[in-house]
């Protein structure tokens, strides 16, 4: 290119790259730079330039402004000066449309226009007549897949409340346009199809939805948070609720992020969504506020439908279970009970029922619930009492879900170095606190080992996924358990230290709780690898196991599969593979891990088919 | 290797569909918040995607779809005994209860929550006469109740 067009075009864009120096130079002296940045919801830096999260034009009034605060800056103090242009669907004056912005740029001295009234806004605002916060945790439930990972989002506490139902939340999710389920959903999810929005909602309908519909308990981290906090949160909230929407990430830009970045609008201070990971789970946000000194008032615990159910079931005795048992089966007539603890446990008993059953329950159930509660109501009203209900699966003392490992493995009479990254979320061998015990979740989990006969470094294991999700079967609540894995594995009784397969497996299963949790499973199972026979293996499998905790924060687990091969008749028709864990917690973040593993053909093992394997983990 | 390859994003994207499927993120609920053709839906059930307050009411959503308007105060208490139908079921057959504090408050109820718990569940027969009691039907009985106690 010409060099004279080159300074011709540098000198015209001056002009252009000054515009709205002045004013940012100003903010900046003044401290104001990381509140304005996070108002317009900016990543990056002068240096790489910025970009905002909010992806509509209504929320900027500069057209320039979703990449440019200073030239955003300029144009809302014109516009709040103006009163043009009106914003979004309510055709807003700009103070009312952003009260927050209006607020932080008059507090600076940016303004000293007149504030107007703003009807739409103080109503809402009077509305929700929020003295503080709290942010509420649904927790994860994996037994439901859809709700593995849990989910956020805030209630505001009505001044003076006596009642915590009625207050209001605002929640953050994609509007999925009905798209709900398939592969359209997935892959909109997963690569920002859908955008999300806040929505309000009484606390009763969010209760409702989660704890009695989902059975999920409810963890609300009561915030120490003051007026003027309050009033940024508040106001910023009304500006997204109205005029932006965001591109939503189910990995990273989620619920959880969203929520953080608006509750770092309360204090420039405060820092809820370092990106360290490669993605953002709703434990990450509770995790990091509850890790910000002072911010955290009290943690108040919501059971499940479910828990109260087991809670109410575990207070009776022998005799009161029979008798619980006799009038759900239809042996005893309700009409000769009068005993609190059975009468309670059946109230919850059929109430969680319904809801279980989306509401289509039997006439007879529907009848005899009826009689339960009228019964239930000619007895006196029951002394209130405090239950102290175990907070097991709080997201905020779990482990880290991702994990380094180093393991020292012996197999075909030699040791070798494995290392390992797992991207999990919880395994049967980890501290339980803060998960569902004894479940299963694992999404990547890679090992790496250097072969010294074949003088290479290669992946001794490609975890796929792994999920074991065991449900303890009880009366009240007889569900299966079930497991999916698939995987990329050395064959340990091959010969060649370069076998490897594919496989995977997947099954429903039954488990009861007998100090720890006892299960087993049956199901289907396909193994591909050309150094098997056919390079193909295809069956049913049957597995069972136990794990349990031990002394001194450690865990035991032990379980046997056995893959019948239904392609090859003639030889080693069962695949039996055999293993004993152990793992010490040593911290929180630290764990000492052994597994022990014997395989065999029908039963026939040789020295060979055994593999020991100890390590140190490491979770961030 | 291909199949595997294939296996492997099939599978990520089959699990991608179940975990991060809350129902946060889609309409969720259903039967038991709105379910049809009852006294709530009926008159709250304004799906209009329009998401404009008015100088009497709160907006808000339910479960991140559909956007209601709440627009009047006396309603509260209907949307209150619909969303909140079975817990208040429970509540009132045992006299006492978070739901039933709320409902109080609800439909205006300011006097001695005991003797009210005390008084609504000495009444559940009328309020729930039968066991296909509907939210509307309660809240009509309820409110009967009410009127006849003043």
């Amino acid at each position: 290119m010409n060099p004279g067009l080159i300074l011709l075009i540098i000198f015209l864009s001056i002009p252009q790259l000054t515009l709205g120096m002045d004013s940012y130079l100003q903010l900046k002296s003044k401290q104001g730079l990381t509140h304005w940045l996070r108002l317009l919801h900016m990543e990056g830096n002068e240096d790489t330039g910025y970009q905002s999260r909010v992806d509509n034009p209504d929320f900027f009034f500069h057209e320039k402004g979703s990449r440019s605060p200073w030239l955003e800056l300029d144009a809302s103090i014109e516009a709040f000066k103006t009163g043009v242009p009106k914003s979004g669907p309510l055709d807003q004056h700009p103070q009312c449309a952003f009260p927050e912005r209006f607020r932080f740029l008059s507090e600076l001295g940016f303004i000293d226009t007149k504030k107007i009234e703003c009807l739409e806004y103080l109503n809402w605002k009077k509305g929700i007549d929020a003295s503080s916060m709290a942010l509420i945790f649904s927790s994860s439930f994996p037994n439901n897949p859809a709700s593995t990972f849990g989910h956020t989002f805030f209630r505001f506490n009505q001044q003076g409340k006596s009642n915590d139902l009625l207050d209001y939340t605002a929640n953050f999710s994609a509007d999925t346009k009905g798209v709900d389920e398939g592969f359209l959903y997935a892959y909109n999810g997963v690569f920002g199809g859908f955008y999300g929005r806040f929505s309000f909602a009484p606390y009763y309908q969010k209760v409702d939805e989660y704890a009695n519909a989902e059975s999920r308990d409810i963890y609300e981290y009561e915030l120490n948070i003051g007026s003027l906090e309050m009033e940024r949160i508040v106001g910023h909230i009304w500006e997204l609720y109205y005029l932006a929407f965001l591109q939503y990430w189910f990995f990273t830009e989620n619920c959880s992020y969203v929520l953080g970045t608006v509750l770092e609008v309360g204090n420039d201070k405060w820092t809820f969504t370092k990106k360290n990971k490669l993605y953002y789970l709703p434990a990450d946000l509770v995790k990091q506020v509850v890790a910000t000194e002072g911010l955290i008032k009290q943690v108040k615990f919501r059971p499940s439908i479910r828990r109260k159910l087991e809670y109410h079931y575990s207070k009776l005795d022998a005799d009161e279970k029979f008798f619980f048992k006799q009038i759900v089966s239809g042996d005893l007539d309700i009409g000769t009970i009068d005993n609190y603890k059975v009468l309670n446990t059946l109230i919850h008993f059929y109430d969680f029922k319904k809801y279980r059953k989306k509401g289509n329950v039997s006439l007879e159930e529907k009848n005899t619930y009826h009689k339960v509660l009228l019964k239930r109501s000619q007895l006196p009203v029951e002394k209130s009492e405090v239950i102290n209900w175990q907070q097991y699966n709080r997201p905020d003392q779990g482990l880290e879900p991702q994990r380094l490992i180093v393991w020292g493995e012996y197999r075909q009479r030699e040791w070798f170095g494995v290392f390992g990254y797992k991207l999990g979320y919880h395994d049967l061998l980890s501290r339980d606190e803060g998960y569902e015990p004894y479940s299963k979740f694992n999404l990547v989990d890679l090992e790496i080992s250097y072969r010294e006969k074949l003088h290479k470094w290669d992946f001794s294991q490609i975890g796929v996924v792994d999920i074991l999700s065991l449900h303890p079967l009880t009366s009240y609540d007889p569900r299966f358990s079930w497991q999916v894995v698939m995987a990329n594995n050395s064959l340990i009784d091959h010969s060649s230290l370069d076998a490897r397969k594919w496989q995977a497996y997947g099954g429903l299963g039954v488990a009861y709780d007998l100090s720890g949790r006892v299960y087993s499973m049956l199901g289907g199972e396909i193994q591909l690898s050309e150094y098997i026979s056919k390079s193909v293996h295809l069956g049913p499998y049957l597995e069972w196991g136990y794990i349990t905790n031990l002394f001194f924060k450690s865990k035991m687990s032990f379980k046997q599969k056995v893959f019948f091969d239904g392609l090859d008749k003639d030889k080693n028709d069962f695949l039996i593979e055999n293993e004993i864990g152990y793992g010490y917690a040593i911290s929180r973040t630290q764990e000492l891990r052994f597994i022990g593993m014997i395989f065999g053909n029908s039963g026939d093992f040789t020295f060979d088919t055994y593999q020991i394997k100890v390590g140190y983990a490491y979770y961030f | 290797m291909k199949y595997s390859n294939v296996l492997v994003i099939a599978l990520l994207l089959a699990l991608s569909t179940t975990v991060m499927a809350d129902s946060s993120s889609g309409c969720g609920l259903g039967w038991q918040v709105f379910p049809k053709n009852s006294l709530a839906s009926s008159t709250l059930r304004n799906t209009t995607h329009v998401i404009l307050p008015n100088t009497f009411s709160m907006t808000f959503g339910t479960s991140g779809c559909a956007r209601h308007d709440i627009v009047q105060n006396e309603k509260k208490g209907i949307h209150f005994a619909e969303s909140n139908f079975h817990q208040l079921m429970i509540d009132m057959a045992k006299g006492e209860g978070e739901y039933l504090q709320g409902f109080a408050k609800v439909t205006g109820y300011s006097g001695d929550i005991k003797i009210y718990g005390e008084y609504i569940k000495s009444n559940y027969n009328h309020i729930f006469p039968k066991p296909e009691t509907s939210p509307a039907q309660m809240y009509e009985n309820y409110k009967n109740l009410m009127t006849i106690r003043s």
